[in-house]
């Protein structure tokens, strides 16, 4: 009935997490799959960011690291331990923050605090830092929790995870809630913790937040790992947005392979402005043609982790759901068109002569 | 196998409901040795009135009141009330993951929560029995009182509720809301209150009585000394198979995010 195909495999204990080909799917006949044959490692003392869209299998996969899904297939070892077999030593020593937190109405946050630290059988090592870098005081401890605002509640969420200093955090949404200010706070207190030798592993709907704080990410997507990789790497292998002016209409810059989207529109006596998408191997060969038609202004913006993301979400035609090894996945086909970055459009600069590199940061050169 | 902590908390959460019932019941339990005293009364002013049913012996007035309807819910609330939404309440809030996250089997959560409504099932019964004392003082019928019959009663009494709290916290761990839990616990009360009360009336019905569990849990014979143990067997055994699913279905059961 539960877990007829799950393994036993010896699992490292050097990973925090690791699964393999871990399975959950729901209904009679396994219908809903939920997540399918996740593969994951997770080192001791990562940052690690997990993400995807709402129903993506985050939440099922965390949810299966700690007990409360059994497995269909696969197996999986949460500090090299088996999360069937030892799921109550794992909690022991696991930090948890689900998502939409909830507590119990009838109690002030500190009895909150009290009673979640005296069930893990801790004791309580970081209340005060974390309470400091919160913003929480004793005064609003002692108010009941019911009076709390979402984010105060949080917050609140935020403490019984943390305090006990444990080895691993889980944390599912941990932003939710926070304003920005407590959004850096929280990712200050985590990288304090990932510096002090832990590891964190969070999913997140920030990707703003995963881009800047974490080492590695994997992206989700129908229950299927799509991408998992560094965030610098993730990034490097994404499109760049490329914006041009030229004193003559270029030629045949469609043609060029690995450019997408050429749009060229005159801009009264400047010339014509050239805008387009280019996987980073081809904005060499691009700005080289451009230059050919007297290059007078060019940006070249980075792709974002973003923009890597949404490059699994934003085509409905890639979903294989193979996992992408990159460099591969320079040849995955990409979305088309792409969806426009968010990030800050940088200053116009003059044009120089020198080709943008394949960095993630912006590059622009001037003539 | 039970976690303290939790215990205390449990305990805590349902301190108003236990103070507010189980004074409730107290009161309500000490009118009947008052109601006795008044019948009796009444007949020794009319002698030619008949006797007073129900109410013709100390023993039986008790009885009337611990098979109540007042009672029935009363008793329902401080017993199978606990724990009918022990489980399901805390998944339908979603504090059972936070309570799932920390170091406790579910089996450890589940008996916690199990021991909570046998507590609240002996101190109703004590309650009733503690409201029957005062309420026999205050009429002047202690002499009429078989105390040394009174822990019997208690021990029945405690066993019979505690075996549909069992009832209540294994529904409680088989769905995710309480709705439906309640709905079946309840619906299992009732059922065998109504086939008990109708069949002390209605011909038809009264061979199968013996279905009902109320039809077992007589505290007048209980009083009286003349009760049948093999009672206690059945409700034990009734309890056994409720624990038996309990235990079964919560440590089994897929937890996905509540919605």
């Amino acid at each position: 009935m539960f877990g007829s195909k799950v393994y036993y495999l010896g699992m490292s204990s050097s990973f925090a997490i690791q699964t393999r080909a871990l399975t959950k799917h729901y209904g009679r006949t396994g219908e809903i799959k939920a997540l399918t044959s996740l593969d994951l490692e997770i080192r001791e003392g990562e940052l690690f960011g997990f993400l995807g869209p709402n129903g993506a299998g985050k939440s099922t996969a965390i949810r299966t690291l700690l007990g409360f899904l059994h497995p269909t297939a696969g197996s999986a070892s949460v500090l090299g331990l088996n999360i069937i077999k030892d799921s109550v030593e794992i909690r022991r020593r696991v930090g948890y923050l689900p998502s939409g937190f909830a507590v119990y109405d009838y109690m002030s946050g500190r009895e909150y605090l009290d009673h979640m630290r005296a069930l893990s059988g801790r004791p309580s090592l970081l209340r005060h830092r974390i309470m400091e870098a919160l913003e929480l005081s004793d005064a609003i401890l002692k108010r009941p929790v019911r009076d709390y605002s979402r984010g105060m509640r949080q917050k609140i969420g935020v403490v019984q995870a943390l305090e006990t200093d444990p080895e691993l955090l889980i944390l599912d949404e941990p932003s939710e809630g926070l304003d920005p200010l407590m959004q850096r706070s929280l990712q200050e207190l985590l990288l304090e913790r990932v510096a002090a030798g832990r590891t964190v592993f969070f999913s997140s709907h920030l990707i703003s937040e995963v881009e800047r704080i974490c080492n590695r990410v994997a992206i989700v997507r129908g229950g299927k790992l799509v991408a998992l990789e560094t965030v610098e790497t993730l990034v490097r292998f994404q499109r760049r947005r490329v914006d041009a002016l030229v004193a003559r209409k270029p030629s045949r810059l469609a043609t060029l392979a690995g450019v997408f989207g050429v749009k060229v529109a005159p801009e009264g006596k400047s010339g014509y402005r050239i805008s387009c998408e280019a996987e980073p191997a081809a904005v060499p060969k691009l700005v080289a043609r451009l230059q050919t038609s007297d290059l007078r202004d060019l940006l070249i913006e980075a792709a974002s982790l973003e923009e890597a993301f949404m490059s699994y979400y934003g085509d409905a035609r890639h979903s294989s759901g193979a996992v992408q090894v990159f460099p591969e996945v320079a040849e995955v086909k990409r979305a088309k068109p792409k969806p426009v970055s968010k990030r800050p459009v940088a200053k116009r600069a003059p044009a120089k002569k020198t080709p943008a590199k394949k960095s993630p940061a912006k590059k622009r050169s001037s003539r | 196998m039970i976690n303290a902590t939790l215990f205390r908390r449990l305990l805590r959460g349902h301190r108003i409901r236990l103070a507010v019932g189980l004074s409730v019941v107290v009161i309500w339990s000490l009118l009947f040795p008052v109601i006795y005293q008044a019948v009796q009364e009444s007949l020794a002013e009319n002698p030619g009135r008949p006797p007073g049913g129900n109410f013709s012996s100390l023993a039986r007035t008790i009885s009337v009141g611990f098979i109540h309807p007042i009672s029935i819910a009363l008793f329902g609330i401080l017993s199978a009330g606990l724990t009918v939404g022990a489980i399901s309440g805390e998944r339908q809030r979603g504090t059972l993951e936070l309570l799932l996250s920390r170091p406790l089997s579910r089996r450890t959560i589940l008996a916690t929560m199990m021991i909570e409504g046998w507590v609240g099932s002996a101190l109703v019964s004590l309650a009733y029995i503690g409201g029957t004392i005062l309420g026999a003082q205050i009429a002047g019928v202690t002499d009429q009182l078989a105390f040394e019959q009174l822990p019997i009663l208690w021990a029945f009494g405690a066993l019979f509720w505690g075996m549909f709290a069992t009832i209540g916290i294994a529904m409680s761990g088989s769905f995710d809301r309480t709705a439906p839990s309640m709905a079946i616990t309840v619906s299992f009360i009732m059922f065998n209150y109504i086939i008990e009360v109708i069949g002390s009336f209605w011909d038809v019905v009264e061979p199968y009585q013996f279905l009902s569990l109320f039809n077992h849990f007589s505290p007048v014979d209980l009083l009286n000394g003349t009760v049948d143990s093999s009672s206690a067997l059945i409700f034990g055994v009734v309890t056994l198979i409720a624990a038996g699913w309990a235990f079964y279905i919560f440590p089994r059961r897929d937890l996905a995010a509540p919605n």
